[in-house]
């Protein structure tokens, strides 16, 4: 079996509170976005609907452009005069969201329709006659901002994964400090074995990353089709990016049918066992058991080793020992059963040095067809032999 | 290599222990003339290098001629957090005292001006960072297939001519990492048994 | 020059097993202390790991000495030799002033030999 290796990226001093001000900056940042690019300008378009019909000249009219770093972008500048009550006023507002794009033809298409010294009709607000608009009907510009949405659940996620993962820290740094390298003595009694790892962690972590991802993504596809007309380039180039996005949504869809699967729950007779001695293990399926086709539980001695340089850390794993306990398809045996299991005599018992160690775990795995599988690992302390016997 | 030898993890090569102990080949000059250029400096300085060209290595043997010329030294990791941080900031170093930080470049702007604050009556002051920073350079590490070659020849004299063109593979695969060409080297010695 | 030499020259016990012996040194000068610890160490592709488990302090009067030693050796850990990990006894003796570091290594195990971590299908990947 190959040495599986996993680099754990050091995290800087202060991760957890680097994870706050990020998740922070994104939930500030997705806020203000859908603020000031939706819920603002819906709220003018719905007090604009009871502002006066008024006739109005258009003074000026072209397409501005404006410099910057990745190129133009345009807008339609549009000057308009009007009388209402016993005064006279200007106005250059078009509509309440329209902002400069990197397409000409579109704001050119709007000059066209409003061309210096033709007539028109603007909408003027009663109570402050300075204040008009040319065009007040909802249009999918006004849902920009709901993109903003995608960065504030990404930065809510973020935080959650921030506490969740500073509580599950904390709790393993005291135990290590409280831990002796020796593990403790066997105890008596059933014990239901928890398992390593479960699928809302993951879930967490790809929507997370898929809401970044499709966030981005959406909003830059947005902006592209907004402008009508754009070159087929933009579109081969966007393709990729929206292949991934699609695939990360995916993921989040199979990551979120797995927190429904079955789970299966292990118990032992005893706390922990020495070597060579039988202990009897329990499972049952929790949930629907009769989903899963193919059952699979195996007894696994682990080589664990950590090494650290420069500023990463490795964790290597070697497995060096598999004991098949249970391989198979029949409905009842997968439901619930029990198997009585020898722990190896000539073999290495559980050891934890700190960057060094021997773990024992039960690895069950169940395949459930067009559907995400059932698999967990459960660590079990194996106990040296009773050395009065021995010797 | 012989087909027969077993190469479990006390007898592997390029097991810790052995990589834990290579001298730092130090181009053209020795560790008491390295603290001389650091002193020409005016005490601050940077060890300047890629992922596993021996940054970490260096700044471990400085450590120990700066004791050995009677400096107090304190060594930080950026990979320890947390508690230890707070108390390597918050304590008060005097100009007897020598301060290294390995990986700098991954303490973040506010974090690194904590930092530099507590030790700017430190008399020495020595970082590890990848690319050129605000401190002068004290050391450029490089690695390069002949370096490797000669780490060979420490760590595994006998399977040197053997091993070679794998680590050489390993070295093209890794960008000239070292520090994963002889973890690469482990294991493949380690698939033997 | 220091040496260690356990009793019948025994370099392999079990859990539980007494370890003795006589620990000596022979020195310019007299050192100002003299220690001796049981430990375990491990080896390997990991940082190692190390844990004194008893030790004992011994007399220094003079700079040629021989001192006895007794340890009740616990039941854990095995020594062991795996791919990624092996771990190794040792009795260490270190002087201060002079400094001097002398290491007797030997094998604690229920069997004759230490366990050797092996899967039955190696692979020849890295």
């Amino acid at each position: 079996m190959a040495i599986q290796s996993k680099a754990i990226k050091n995290k800087s001093v202060g991760g957890r509170g680097c994870m706050f001000i990020f998740g922070g900056i994104f939930v500030a940042a997705g806020l203000g976005v859908f603020w000031a690019a939706s819920i603002a300008p819906l709220m003018q378009l719905i007090d604009a609907r009871s502002w006066d019909e008024t006739p109005c000249v258009v003074e000026e009219s072209y397409v501005e452009t404006h410099s910057g770093d990745d190129g133009n972008t345009y807008s339609a500048y549009i000057r308009y005069s009007y009388a209402y009550g016993n005064g006279d006023y200007e106005g250059d507002q078009y509509n309440f969201t329209d902002v400069s794009t990197g397409s000409r033809k579109r704001h050119q298409a709007i000059v066209d329709i409003y061309s210096a010294g033709s007539t028109a009709v603007c909408y003027v607000n009663p109570d402050a006659p300075e204040e008009s608009v040319l065009k007040r009907n909802l249009t999918p510009g006004y849902f920009f901002g709901f993109m903003g949405l995608l960065f504030v659940g990404a930065g809510c996620l973020v935080i959650l994964f921030g506490v969740f993962q500073g509580s599950s820290s904390n709790a393993k740094s005291a135990s290590a400090r409280r831990r002796d390298p020796i593990q403790t003595d066997s105890s008596t009694g059933r014990v239901t074995l928890e398992p390593e790892s479960g699928p809302i962690g993951r879930f967490i972590g790809i929507t997370i990353f898929a809401l970044i991802w499709n966030g981005i993504t959406g909003a830059v596809c947005f902006g592209i089709l907004s402008d009508g007309g754009v070159e087929v380039m933009a579109y081969i180039f966007m393709t990729p990016f929206v292949l991934v996005g699609v695939l990360l949504i995916g993921g989040v869809f199979y990551n979120f049918l797995g927190m429904f699967n079955p789970r299966v729950r292990l118990s032992v007779d005893r706390g922990a066992a020495r070597m060579g001695s039988d202990i009897e293990l329990e499972w049952s399926i929790v949930g629907s058991s009769n989903r899963i086709k193919s059952f699979r539980i195996k007894l696994e001695g682990h080589e664990q080793a950590r090494y650290t340089r420069g500023t990463n850390t490795y964790t290597d794993e070697h497995i060096f020992t598999t004991i098949d306990l249970l391989n198979t398809s029949e409905r009842r045996e997968i439901a619930n059963g029990r198997v009585t299991v020898t722990i190896p005599e000539y073999t290495m018992h559980s050891f934890d040095g700190g960057n060094n160690k021997i773990i024992w775990e039960f690895s069950v795995h169940g395949e459930i067809n067009r559907w995400p599988d059932v698999g967990n690992t459960f660590e079990y302390e194996i106990l040296p032999l009773d050395h009065s016997e021995n010797r | 290599m012989t087909t027969d030898t077993v190469y479990t993890a006390s007898t592997n090569p390029f097991a810790s222990r052995f990589i834990d102990t290579l001298p730092f080949r130090l181009a053209g000059s020795s560790m008491s003339e390295l603290c001389t250029r650091l002193e020409a400096l005016g005490g601050h300085g940077a060890i300047i290098g890629p992922h596993g060209s021996g940054k970490t290595t260096l700044a471990e043997r400085l450590h120990d001629e700066l004791e050995t010329k009677g400096w107090c030294v304190y060594s930080y990791r950026t990979t320890e957090r947390g508690r230890g941080f707070k108390d390597f900031v918050s304590r008060r170093y005097g100009s007897d005292d020598a301060v290294l930080i390995d990986g700098a470049g991954h303490v973040g702007p506010f974090l690194r001006r904590r930092v530099f604050r507590a030790l700017r009556d430190a008399g020495r002051l020595v970082v590890t960072v990848h690319e050129d920073s605000q401190l002068p350079c004290l050391y450029r590490c490089e690695p390069s297939l002949s370096l490797l070659d000669d780490l060979l020849e420490d760590l595994a004299p006998d399977l040197n001519e053997t091993l070679r063109p794998h680590a050489h593979r390993l070295y093209a695969e890794h960008n000239g990492n070292i520090r994963d060409v002889l973890r690469g080297l482990y294991d493949h010695c380690a698939a033997l048994a | 020059m220091l040496n260690l030499k356990t009793k019948d020259d025994r370099l392999e016990y079990g859990p539980g097993d007494t370890i003795e012996g006589r620990a000596s040194w022979r020195l310019d000068s007299s050192p100002k202390k003299a220690q001796l610890f049981l430990m375990w160490f491990t080896m390997g592709k990991g940082d190692e790991d190390s844990y004194i488990v008893d030790e004992c302090e011994l007399t220094a009067s003079g700079s040629e000495e021989e001192k006895p030693f007794s340890f009740k050796l616990p039941d854990r850990p095995y020594s062991f030799e795996g791919k990624l990990i092996s771990l190794q006894w040792t009795l260490e003796l270190v002087t201060h002033d002079p400094d001097e570091v002398y290491r007797k290594d030997f094998m604690l195990s229920p069997w004759v030999e230490q366990v050797v971590l092996n899967k039955g299908d190696d692979d020849d990947d890295d």
